[in-house]
């Protein structure tokens, strides 16, 4: 019909007009990665390099340029990246499914004080719990591994979590387990095959939100990991900020190296856990 | 634990075989575990040594002495306390405000299939994927007063026609970087409330719909009271969330000039790292736990009403 | 359905694999990484013990000379002796202290690192560093030293680090900009006066060009432009509201008033005033001697010289640099200890300080300097500016003083306050910090 014709159009520009905003910066981090030092602090500022250069992005992939002083070693942060990314992940999944499943379907004493502890534990930010936390895993002989931070970025992004997956859960109505009892199924095997399908959208995006937290966060990573080759990119941006010197161009090359993958994922991803759309319902 | 219920539990194929009593807290247990641990231990750490006279000596030597109070008397006697909770309570208002309209918005907007509109959601997102390293020197830039992008685009435009200062003026300073923490707030709301609305039932609409309501009115009466355990859950996380913002005001202006962006985070920061006062820092940290604990407590109070289950 | 997410989780689990498998799991760095695996992990074929490992922080991050220079030092040790090797980390400004702080408390800390010299006697009097009075009596190298760094490495009469290099802040001035303004490159400004017309005549709004760009960003590194300037017109810390003191601030407000410095100067560091000097937006700047190398390579078109600081009633400037500091924690003090006789030896002489555009704490080594520099104006500059060099401290709390001055010059430069309103709330603020 006409009408939804034109609300279609309608939304387009207006999504087009909020979509361009949004980018600024991001078209900022790009612009500003091709231009050479002296165009950077132009006024007035140019949107499109004007004598744009590539050696911002030689620099951050690590290949010769006439920067000597730059130490670059971009596929082992990103590798190491990728390490940390992951296993949180799958450690935050793997501990808040059975958590939220359980605060979904059970009433028990201490239920209200769990999900009070759960939102009390994302309350502090990370630089105040580094001393305790470091503390605590060298202690525990977790100082300059992988596995230290990988627990300290779970237990960010455990509360969250296991509150996203259990609102997923509630969704799910009882009677479609209990058929399944019925049907001779044990209460885990129905979680497995069943239910979890069903919350797929859930735990996909609680798989992205874990593994962006993880990929992004650097206050643990610098603390936790001394040596050079155990460190992700979130720590690799800081070789370009110096005492004296900022090498602003490669960190924004460096800094869009490592957004592109992420922001091609999340183009695919994000349907997955929006639940995709319904064309034609009115909302 | 009778026999009774032994074989009901069997019948129905359950391995457990102890009551239903216990069963929760089996699936509760491992993150219960990890997150005391993990979490808990810090929290705890830091309340007792908010009791304690705690220095880069103490730190040194291991050995606390318990003052009592007087961290907290210290803390909240200072001037700056007071600036850098109002700075936060203004700074978690405004950002949690309009990330929260704006997100919902472009909720709607995208609920609904127009040409590219997977590809804008998606771009839209990309806020969290860059580190917040980089999300700060790219703000510092936009907001320059010369050769920033946003006094360009603004006078460009005739919105203004003086420059504004934004963070080297004590007036808007605050203002910016609450800008700052609505972009990287943006792709939160978006997706928690996209993921709600897709989760809402059409048969309402169509009925509204056959009685004559108008986008508007399904708006009001209908799309955001169905939203309300989503939208009660993203405006309490987001406000956990807000008020613990520490690194971007930290990167763009370090709680400057001289206190206009400080907030509690950049303020216990600063009495641990610039001043060494473990124990008024930690005194910083249990004073916005107990602001937060406090709205926590309303938010549960809200849902619990709510649920059936 | 459900195969989805499995496909999903296979995908993300085999890139780990594949990722983990392929990369390369050891960086190419310069020298010392090589050797300090082959030390660790295999003993070296040629020495008969496996070298022990020193291991040292620095804050210069990774970006610029100083970072290789010091790479440089530790490279050099290594070969010259074969029963330790120095393996270096370059930790980011920003977060040194709290990288430090955190490695105390978890007793991570590591032997060596590089302190900022009004932070010395913090960590020492905390207990956190190693008392090296002992070790320098046996070297007898302590009379060799300049009287203002040597003070930075005492706390109550006792060793705790020894100077690496002095730096200070001078008087930067692009001379193709000056000309153009008309404005007499042969006789620099001297005094505030003739610095603000200098500043105004190299002001090109239209250009986006300002006279003079200037530091006042909210840490340590804002104090230390902002402090000389206290003291050049007879101010002082105790008195930071006095007339004098006042002026100082003042006339920093001025400027920016005035438009001949950049609002932007409350967020702006080294890194920020380096850029708008080198690519012509700044006629002058004020900052250290280490830029001395860098500017001929970024900006190799630009000709530029230093001037002494202007002053009103004394030259005054900041005594910058740092000294090398022992963890009392330390499992390889005699290690650490031969590093640090390596590096401030005349023999090693100039090297470091060289590379880094520092000058040097010992009066030997900065002789050798002074000879080769005879003809050089700008290491003349450098040295005649390092007489009226006033070092900050030492104080234990030197941070907190540092803060309440910090806090004044955002305040007026923000227009939050009036410069005569934020130095007397200073001055409040100071006599609890100084009286203690």
């Amino acid at each position: 019909m006409k009408s939804v014709q034109v609300e279609s159009y309608l939304r387009f520009a207006l999504g087009l007009i909020a979509t361009a905003i949004y980018l600024i910066p991001l078209f900022w981090m790009v612009s500003t990665s091709l231009k050479p030092q002296t165009e950077i602090f132009q006024t007035p500022p140019s949107l499109i390099p004007t004598h744009p250069q590539i050696d911002s992005y030689r620099s951050a992939l690590g290949l010769p340029t006439n920067r000597p002083e730059l130490y670059i070693t971009g596929a082992l942060y990103f590798k190491n990246s990728l390490i940390i990314a992951s296993f949180t992940t799958i450690l935050t999944l793997l501990l808040a499914i059975p958590a939220a499943y359980g605060l979904s379907r059970f009433d028990f004493r201490g239920k209200t004080g769990y999900m009070l502890f759960l939102l009390v534990a994302q309350m502090l930010p990370s630089v105040l719990l580094v001393i305790p936390l470091f503390v605590l895993f060298k202690n525990l002989g977790l100082y300059n591994t992988h596995a230290g931070v990988i627990l300290a970025d779970t237990a960010l992004a455990l509360p969250l979590a296991i509150i996203i997956l259990r609102t997923s859960f509630i969704q799910i109505p009882s009677v479609l387990e209990e058929a399944a009892w019925i049907d001779g199924g044990t209460r885990l095997q129905v979680l497995w095959y069943i239910i979890l399908p069903l919350i797929r959208s859930g735990l996909v995006a609680v798989g992205a939100f874990s593994f962006l937290a993880a990929w992004g966060e650097f206050v643990f990573a610098l603390s936790f990991l001394g040596k050079p080759e155990l460190q992700p990119i979130s720590i690799g941006i800081f070789q370009f900020i110096g005492m004296y010197k900022t090498q602003w161009d490669t960190m924004m090359a460096f800094s869009t190296l490592v957004a592109i993958p992420a922001v091609v994922a999340f183009l695919f991803l994000q349907r997955q856990f929006i639940g995709g759309m319904t064309s034609g319902s009115v909302k | 634990m009778t026999i009774q219920s032994v074989m009901n539990n069997l019948s129905k194929g359950r391995t457990f075989l102890f009551s239903d009593k216990l069963t929760p807290y089996f699936y509760i247990l491992p993150s219960v575990l990890f997150l005391g641990v993990i979490l808990g231990f810090p929290i705890l750490f830091s309340v007792i040594i908010s009791f304690q006279k705690y220095d880069l000596a103490t730190l040194v030597s291991k050995q606390a002495q318990f003052i009592g109070l007087q961290n907290y008397f210290a803390v909240l006697n200072q001037p700056a306390f007071s600036i850098a909770l109002s700075h936060s309570l203004k700074f978690t208002f405004f950002s949690i405000f309009f990330q929260f309209t704006i997100g919902l918005g472009l909720a709607l907007l995208f609920s609904k299939a127009f040409p590219m509109s997977n590809i804008m959601r998606g771009l839209l997102l990309s806020g969290w994927q860059i580190p917040s390293v980089v999300t700060g020197t790219l703000f510092l830039f936009l907001f320059n007063l010369d050769y920033g992008l946003i006094n360009f685009l603004l006078t460009s435009l005739h919105i203004i026609t003086e420059p504004i200062g934004w963070i080297v003026q004590a007036d808007t300073a605050l203002s910016a970087v609450i800008i700052a923490n609505i972009w990287l707030g943006i792709p939160f709301n978006v997706i928690m409330l996209s993921a709600g609305i897709t989760g809402l039932p059409e048969d309402v609409y169509e009925a509204a719909t056959m009685d004559g309501a108008n986008g508007w009115q399904k708006l009001i009466y209908i799309t955001i009271p169905l939203l309300k355990p989503t939208i009660l859950a993203v405006l309490m996380l987001g406000f956990i969330y807000t008020l613990r913002v520490f690194d971007v005001i930290w990167i763009i202006t370090k709680g400057g000039p001289g206190s206009a962006t400080e907030v509690l985070p950049t303020f216990a920061y600063r009495l641990s790292f610039i001043h060494f006062n473990f124990g008024q820092s930690a005194a910083v940290a249990v004073i916005t736990l107990l602001i937060l604990f406090s709205g926590a407590v309303l938010y549960l109070r809200a849902i619990t009403s709510e649920e059936v289950l | 359905m459900k195969t989805n997410l499995r496909n999903l989780t296979m995908l993300l689990l085999a890139t780990i694999f594949i990722v983990a498998g392929c990369a390369p799991t050891v960086t190419t760095q310069p020298a010392e990484q090589p050797t300090a695996v082959a030390a660790t992990e295999v003993p070296a074929t040629e020495a008969p013990a496996a070298a022990l490992p020193v291991e040292m922080w620095t804050y210069y991050g990774d970006t610029g000379p100083a970072a290789a220079c010091v790479k440089t030092a530790a490279e050099d040790f290594n070969v010259a002796q074969s029963k330790y090797v120095l393996n270096i980390r370059n930790l980011a400004f920003t977060d040194f202290n709290q990288q430090v702080t955190t490695a105390i408390a978890a007793e991570a800390t590591p032997d060596l690192m590089i302190v900022d010299n009004p932070d010395n006697a913090r960590y020492a009097a905390a207990g956190a560093l190693a008392d090296l009075t002992d070790k320098v009596k046996t070297w007898g190298q302590a009379d060799k030293f300049l009287p203002g760094p040597w003070n930075s490495t005492l706390w109550e009469g006792k060793n705790y680090g020894i100077p690496l290099g002095s730096n200070t802040v001078v008087l930067w001035i692009n001379t193709d900009l000056a000309k153009a303004a008309g404005l007499d490159v042969n006789n620099p400004p001297k005094t505030w006066d003739e610095f603000e017309t200098w500043a105004g005549k190299m002001t090109d709004k239209a250009k986006g060009v300002y006279g003079t760009a200037l530091l006042a960003k909210k840490d340590e590194t804002g104090t230390f432009l902002f402090l000389p300037w206290i003291l050049q017109n007879g101010g002082d810390l105790q008195h930071l509201d006095s007339p004098e003191s006042i002026a100082a601030l003042a006339f920093w407000t001025k400027l920016v008033e005035e438009g001949y410095a950049p609002k932007s100067a409350v967020t702006d560091g080294f890194a920020e005033i380096y850029t708008q000097f080198t690519s012509g937006k700044a006629g002058m700047m004020i900052s250290g001697t280490w830029n001395v190398n860098s500017i001929p390579k970024d900006a190799p078109d630009l000709k530029w010289m230093v001037a002494p600081l202007p002053y009103t009633k004394q030259a005054a400037s900041s005594l910058g640099g740092e000294n090398w500091a022992m963890f009392a924690a330390s499992k390889q003090q005699d290690g650490a200890w031969e590093f640090l006789k390596f590096v401030t030896d005349p023999a090693y002489g100039t090297k470091l300080t060289d590379c880094m555009g520092y000058i040097p704490s010992r009066t030997d080594v900065l002789e050798q300097v002074a000879a080769k520099s005879a003809n050089d104006p700008t290491m003349l500059v450098f040295l005649k500016q390092m007489e009226s060099a006033a070092a900050r401290g030492p104080l234990p709390n030197w941070s907190d003083a540092s803060a309440i001055v910090q806090q004044a010059m955002q305040e007026a430069l923000s227009g939050q306050k009036t410069p005569e309103q934020a130095m007397q709330d200073a001055a409040v603020a100071m006599k609890s910090v100084l009286g203690k």
